[in-house]
């Protein structure tokens, strides 16, 4: 963004003439008149001609302009559609038929109000309204890219489940934004540890390469325009153009941010009693911890073991002419770390063959030819020995008795010599350069052994993260020790450093009257001047915030901008009220809450009005399409799935296998969100979202028809216990509209449910079924098969059936029942024809006595019947048989005296050659089975929680 | 006219709405459920500021950054200096760079436009005279991370749309039936991910949608495409069930087009399960058209480019392959002979392909990567090259990008780099000016299609761009 460019200046010339043409701002032309900017007042509540209708304060502002305009409200709405709403607004989950029964049963407001009082205690009021914040603080449970780096916020599930708990408990709305800010100075013992974790606001945003003025600039963004509505980030690279935010003011408050730290170790949270869980932790982690601890310390210790001193030596000797780069190859291939191979032939060279007292000897003999060094070595240990050096007597003492055949010889020597004498100083003065610990060797390693420690490293910080027992800890922040004081950066370039400014707050909140912050890094008093009863931003932007959640539209179309270029508040009086009221009641956001879903203008109904057709006068309710959240755990919610379980750990909602938890309990990758989220319209973890866009798109309604979390959903509902007791299939279907709606359904709706439960509305040629054959008519009765078992159809869910047997049809063969039920495959004519059947029929166990197959004509007569002999393929076939569209053919298979392994293989193919046409009954087989009576029980349920009566709120 | 300048947080009004409808559902004006006030459709086709001169764009993405002096850009004084220091104050890039180093490759003329191309490029090279080759190409910075998204998004760090959301807020889509912006990529995400197709602070409709052409499968290529429980023809009897729930529902409450639209969005989602299932089964081409662009992976990918743009997709991006195929720090003969080999006879068809279906006149094709690459070679470095000196450092002082179709001049070189190959000094093409150009053929003024968040009109240049017209036929 910004303009860091050279033509920057006439863009801003261009954007300037833009604006004047098009009159932008030209309606506020002061700050000081901008109606955001003045203090909030407490308006006189506005005079009414009907006050029948209204029920609070906030009626009177809202019908006195209903009436101003010549309008009339909506009248309340139906019980059933004003419980569903304020479910939904409270809690963000759907209510029980049971509970939309009571409700009916006694309408009074008394009942209401006790409803909301209930609602407004109900542990998942926190999970509904937490989640409208957490889009503010555009939270997620990771970084974004970082290149390396693990991407996880490990602990960012404490900040959302702070953020919960604060809504249930209806913490001060001033004191819930003072914590998100300066938790850190504002809590001191155990007891109030948790709010710690409220600092995530700032900390769980994203890390764009780890650059500092890109972090900081988000976190004044998400503070300003979340808390204030105030676009302050605009005035990075030049004075705002629109509002009176200049630079200066800017970097003010990034001298603020850059005057704060996250800590190296993350404050713990509120300590627990030990547990089980807690125990398991602490010793995985000891076990883990101990890996890493003794993987270093092997490779330490190993540095200086006589086998490794040796090679060392024997390689800096060799290597003493070879670059650096040459010497480390060589290091390498020896398996010997390249720094302390350099560090051995530095020594070396330093070290002097006329002076050393331990390296004097190995200097004299590394100077002899290897072709003469048997032949030379023992004169060479005379002239040292003879010489003014002297050697260490240790050294002299076993080079006395060693029979010198070659350098190497000499080199394990020194091993010894040097790895065991570690007390003597001149032999650990000789080693000084191998001297490394735990901590320093990191860095020395091989490229393997590093990624060794790295995988250690990052299991130790799995556990420590991750384990059930691991504790708890804030992402939270702290003073650096001494402020910063910050400078503008020119055009936002942090090289191009300006003016000194002081650390202070904004300038079009106090005026003149400011001074520069005084405490730490000043986060303290920032954040008592966002959150301070005078600020005339703070407690509008939040009341307004609550207004347009509870009623579809706010009073200020932009909700995180109500600065200069903003639409004015269509109710401005409306938003002071709430606002001064929200201050009075010390600042409680249920009561807030409460007000607005107590007032009539809330509970009006949804039905259109043709005098104010885009509801600008809030002359009917707003009606709405469920969020992302609420869409999920309501499908949840119906089909008894819902894991009602609170807080903890980020769980995978959009896998293969799903959590059931609520959806605000989701893991948020913020670098590749997962395309369900963007889907439904889930507010972008990225930036600060002030509204979540809506949209209808088909990617919405494949996931409903196609995707596997609501067909999930839909066989729940059918398989749940309530419904396999009840037989009657219109029983069944009032109670999945109980279910799914809440409500039973009328006349209309239940025929058509039962239309859609009947099989035989299908059209296609193939039936696959069992029955029998009348034995006075020969009349065969044909029945599909209700199961789909796997890849079979069956009788009941169990094979075999208690009475009737194995009876079933894959899409290849079967097994045919016991008695006189038999296995039938019918076809119907889809035009008038003369068809040749062509059947291949197999029984291939040899322990069965066979079955019968016969072909019957268009009346239902028998027309050949063949014993179908196990082991052998029987051709079954039928020449030009005419048939009339509609008519029926079926195919029996009977057992023959038992139905003792009777399985069977065939293949029944009808041709029309006439028309050149086929149809092959094993290819039928799958729309078959899609057709079964337990599949339009669930695609009826599936049809039920997609449609829109499920996804809209009147 | 600000294009659709929403406030911060979209939401369209409804009069909107209105407007828009009517040109969004050309493919479905038969269908039942058709009426004139349904859509909160932000997909739905919108007219541009000008006529445009290109309705689609297909981005050939060579990322890691192919270079200039090995493709498109000869160098001759690379061969005179080879082995030797460059006469030239050498500019900073990621890493210390030394002699120069020679192309290995062969140029030669290709096309009545006698435009130069090296042997790498054999099939591309066929359409030499539909080429528009920029030599002036730069960016700001030397490294993958930001260039990729400035390439991407016109910014380096930030949170800001791509290129394609840009181009499907303000064109939408002509087929409903399919995404209107798709990114395909074979085996993983490029460096950046998902960012590289984002749409920012533009609703996420807008967002490209990832396809792994690794896969063949329709359901591994777009999400929850196909019913595993259920034919079509049962389907179908389902949907009908739910759209007479949907329209009793509707009865009662005739005034909302919300309830209208998304009744018709289960429509159009079963239209999508055929044309999506269609657009990207390459097995339904001829056998020749097949052979022409390679039955391997990118032969399938940049079919399937052709098939989604024909359809009515705005904008399809091909990236070369995950991570940063491109980047030959090291072995550049090798592995530029290597990467050339896997695109070269895909692209070379494409261009074919379009060129005799008559889409190329209307369909931008752009090829390139996010930087070039040095003249001089890159000097060792541990744990970078391999310790081997044959290969290259990005540039992004100057690199090369060629254009075709859409409304650009064929067989046509615009501006040049140093007489090695370094940095563009004639007629320099900033990424800001390419995006402003590529919006100018889409028939966008590029200062004029924007978008207001945060209480700022945002646009794809920013406060940059300058559209190069001399590249425009």
């Amino acid at each position: 963004m910004m303009l860091t460019a050279q033509k920057s200046h006439i863009e801003i010339i261009k954007l300037s003439l833009i604006i004047a043409i098009s009159g932008f701002g030209s309606a506020h032309s002061k700050p000081s008149s901008h109606w955001a900017f003045k203090a909030i007042s407490n308006p006189e509540i506005p005079s009414i001609k009907d006050p029948s209708w209204v029920k609070n304060t906030i009626d009177h502002f809202i019908l006195n302009k209903i009436e101003d305009e010549g309008l009339n409200p909506s009248k309340k709405a139906s019980p059933r559609a004003l419980i569903r709403r304020l479910f939904y607004s409270l809690t963000g989950l759907p209510p029980s038929f049971a509970q939309i029964q009571d409700f009916e049963d006694g309408v009074n407001q008394g009942n209401y109000t006790a409803l909301v009082d209930r609602l407004l205690e109900s542990p998942h009021f926190g999970e509904r309204w937490g989640r409208h914040w957490l889009d503010i603080a555009r939270y997620s449970d990771t970084k974004g890219y970082v290149f390396e780096e693990s991407r996880d916020y490990p602990y960012a599930y404490t900040y959302r489940d702070w953020v919960i708990r604060s809504f249930n408990d209806d913490l001060p709305y001033n004191r819930f934004l003072t914590y998100q800010l300066a938790a850190d100075t504002l809590t001191a013992g155990n007891d109030d540890r948790e709010h710690l974790a409220a600092m995530g606001f700032l900390t769980v945003g994203r890390r764009f390469l780890n650059r500092e003025p890109d972090i900081i600039d988000d976190r004044i963004d998400v503070t300003f325009r979340g808390m204030m509505g105030l676009t302050v980030a605009c005035a990075r690279c030049h004075d705002h153009k629109y509002d009176p935010i200049p630079i200066n003011d800017y970097y003010s408050l990034y001298g603020v941010f850059a005057s704060s730290t996250e800590p190296n170790e993350l404050p713990l949270l509120k300590t627990g009693p030990e547990t089980d869980s807690t125990r398991a932790f602490r010793s995985s982690l000891s076990k883990k911890q101990g890996q890493l601890d003794s993987y270093l310390e092997k490779r330490v210790s190993q540095q200086s073991e006589p086998i490794y001193i040796k090679k060392y030596l024997l390689t800096a000797t060799e290597g003493m002419a070879l670059s650096a780069d040459e010497l480390k190859k060589l290091a390498s291939s020896r398996k010997l770390l390249q720094t302390i191979t350099l560090r051995w032939r530095d020594t070396l060279k330093k070290k002097s063959a006329s002076s050393d007292p331990v390296y004097a000897p190995w200097i004299a003999f590394s100077q002899l030819p290897p072709e003469q060094f048997s032949a030379q070595s023992a004169k060479t240990w005379e002239k040292i020995k003879s010489s003014a050096v002297s050697i260490h007597p240790v050294i002299a003492k076993q080079l006395d008795k060693l029979p010198m055949q070659s350098l190497e010889q000499i080199a394990s020597l020194y091993g010894k010599l040097l790895a065991n004498t570690k007390a003597d100083p001149l032999m650990e003065a000789a080693l000084a350069h191998c001297s490394i610990d735990q901590n320093s060797i990191y860095p020395l390693l091989e490229t393997s052994g590093q990624k060794h420690v790295r995988k250690l490293r990052r299991e130790v910080e799995g556990i420590r993260t991750t384990h059930p027992g691991a504790p708890p800890r804030a992402m939270s922040m702290v003073d650096r020790p001494s402020p910063r004081e910050p400078h503008v950066f020119e055009r936002g370039d942090p090289a191009r450093r300006g003016a000194q400014v002081p650390r202070q707050f904004l300038h079009v909140i106090n005026g003149n009257t400011r001074s520069p912050f005084s405490s730490g890094s000043g986060r303290q008093e920032m954040a008592q001047e966002i959150a301070s009863n005078d600020n005339p931003l703070t407690a509008r932007v939040w009341a307004n915030r609550v207004w347009g959640h509870l009623l579809g539209k706010h009073l200020v179309s932009t909700p995180s901008d109500f600065g200069m270029r903003s639409d004015a508040p269509s109710h401005p009086e409306l938003l002071d009220h709430l606002a001064s009221k929200l201050i009075e009641n010390n600042w409680s956001t249920k009561k807030l809450i409460r007000s607005i879903v107590l007032s009539a203008t809330y509970q009006q109904d949804a039905t259109h009005n043709p005098g104010d057709p885009q509801n600008l006068f809030y002359t009917r309710a707003t009606r709405r399409q469920l969020d992302f959240e609420s869409m999920r755990d309501s499908m949840l919610s119906v089909s008894g799935k819902l894991d009602r379980t609170q807080f903890g750990r980020p769980v995978k909602i959009h896998t293969v296998s799903y959590s059931p938890r609520r959806t605000v309990y989701g893991h948020i990758e913020r670098q590749n969100l997962p395309s369900i989220f963007r889907t439904f319209d889930f507010a972008s973890p990225d930036v600060h979202v002030a509204k979540r866009p809506h949209t209808i798109v088909p990617q919405q309604a494949l996931y409903m028809l196609n995707g596997k979390f609501v067909r999930d959903q839909a066989v729940a509902l059918i398989n749940a216990p309530e419904m396999n007791n009840l037989h009657d299939r219109q029983k069944r279907v009032s109670h999945l509209y109980r279910q799914v709606y809440s409500r039973n359904p009328d006349r209309v709706e239940l025929a058509e449910a039962m239309a859609f439960l009947n099989p035989e509305n299908i059209d296609q040629p193939w039936a696959f079924g069992f029955g029998q054959v009348s034995a006075q008519s020969g009349k065969v009765n044909f029945q599909h098969f209700p199961h789909l078992i796997s890849d079979r159809l069956q009788v009941s869910t169990q094979s075999p059936h208690s009475s009737l047997g194995y009876v079933g049809l894959k899409c290849d063969g079967g097994h045919p029942g016991r008695g006189e039920t038999h296995c039938i495959l019918r076809w119907m004519a889809p035009h008038e024809g003369t068809y040749d059947l062509i059947t291949n029929i197999k029984v291939p166990s040899p322990s069965s006595d066979g079955v019968i197959l016969s072909i019957t004509d268009k009346n239902g007569a028998v027309i050949k019947q063949w014993n179908v002999t196990p082991g052998k393929n029987l051709k079954a076939n039928i020449a030009s048989t005419s048939l009339e569209q509609g008519q029926s053919l079926f195919f029996i298979v009977s057992a023959g005296k038992t139905d003792f392994h009777d399985s069977f293989t065939w293949n029944p193919i009808i041709r029309d050659n006439a028309n050149d046409q086929s149809w092959q009954a094993s290819s039928a087989f799958n729309t078959a089975t899609a057709n079964t009576l337990e599949s339009h029980w669930i695609q009826l349920a599936q049809a039920l929680l997609a449609a829109n009566e499920f996804a809209f709120l009147d | 006219m600000a294009h659709h300048s929403d406030n911060e947080d979209t939401i369209f009004t409804r009069r909107e709405l209105l407007n828009r409808v009517g040109m969004g559902f050309g493919a479905l004006a038969a269908g039942p459920l058709l009426s004139a006030n349904a859509a909160i459709n932000p997909l739905a086709a919108k007219a541009p500021h000008f006529p445009a001169k290109a309705k689609a764009v297909i981005h050939l993405f060579m990322n890691g950054g192919p270079s200039q002096v090995d493709t498109f850009d000869p160098k001759p004084a690379l061969t005179k200096y080879h082995g030797k220091k460059l006469p030239i104050n050498y500019l900073k890039t990621e890493r210390p760079t030394g002699a120069a180093l020679k192309s290995p490759f062969e140029f030669s003329r290709h096309g009545k436009s006698g435009l130069e191309i090296s042997e790498l490029f054999p099939n591309v090279a066929k359409s030499a005279d539909e080429l528009c080759v920029i030599r002036s190409m730069h960016a700001n910075v030397p490294n993958h991370e930001p260039s990729l998204l400035l390439m991407n998004c016109g910014e380096a760090r930030l949170i800001r749309p791509s290129v394609g959301s840009w181009v499907s807020y303000g064109l939408g889509t002509e087929n409903q039936n399919l995404p209107g912006f798709i990114s395909m990529c074979p085996g993983g995400y490029p460096i950046q991910e998902s960012q590289n197709w984002q749409a920012g602070f533009l609703p996420g409709t807008y967002q490209g949608t990832y396809i792994d052409t690794k896969h063949k499968q329709i359901d591994k290529l777009i999400a929850n495409i196909e019913n595993k429980h259920l034919p079509l023809a049962t389907q179908r009897r389902q949907l009908d069930l739910l759209r007479r729930l949907n329209q009793r529902h509707h009865e009662m409450r005739p005034e909302d087009s919300q309830l209208e639209s998304r009744l018709h969005s289960f429509e159009l989602a079963y239209r999508m399960q055929l044309d999506a299932t269609d657009a990207f089964d390459v097995t339904r081409e001829p056998e020749k058209i097949r052979e022409l662009y390679g039955e391997d992976t990118h032969g399938r990918q940049t079919l399937i480019a052709r098939r989604l743009v024909e359809r009515g997709v705005r904008y399809v991006q091909l990236w070369h392959g995950k991570g940063q195929p491109w980047d030959s720090h090291d072995d550049l003969e090798v592995n530029h002979r290597r990467l050339a080999k896997e695109s070269d006879k895909a692209i070379g068809a494409l261009l074919i392909d379009l060129k005799q279906r008559g889409m190329l006149d209307e369909t931008l094709v752009i090829w390139g990567g996010e930087f070039g690459r040095t003249p001089a070679v890159e000097m060792p470095k541990p744990g970078s090259n391999a310790g081997k000196i044959n290969g290259r450092d990005h540039n992004h002082w100057g690199f090369t990008m060629w254009l075709a179709g859409g409304g650009v001049k064929g067989g046509h070189v615009h501006g040049a780099t140093d007489e090695f190959g370094f940095k563009a000094v004639k007629d320099t093409v900033h990424v800001h000016d390419l995006h402003a150009t590529i919006l100018r053929l889409l028939g966008f003024d590029h200062e004029r299609l924007t978008y207001r968040f945060a209480g700022r009109d945002f646009r794809l240049t920013d406060v940059h761009g300058n559209v190069v017209n001399d590249i425009i036929a």
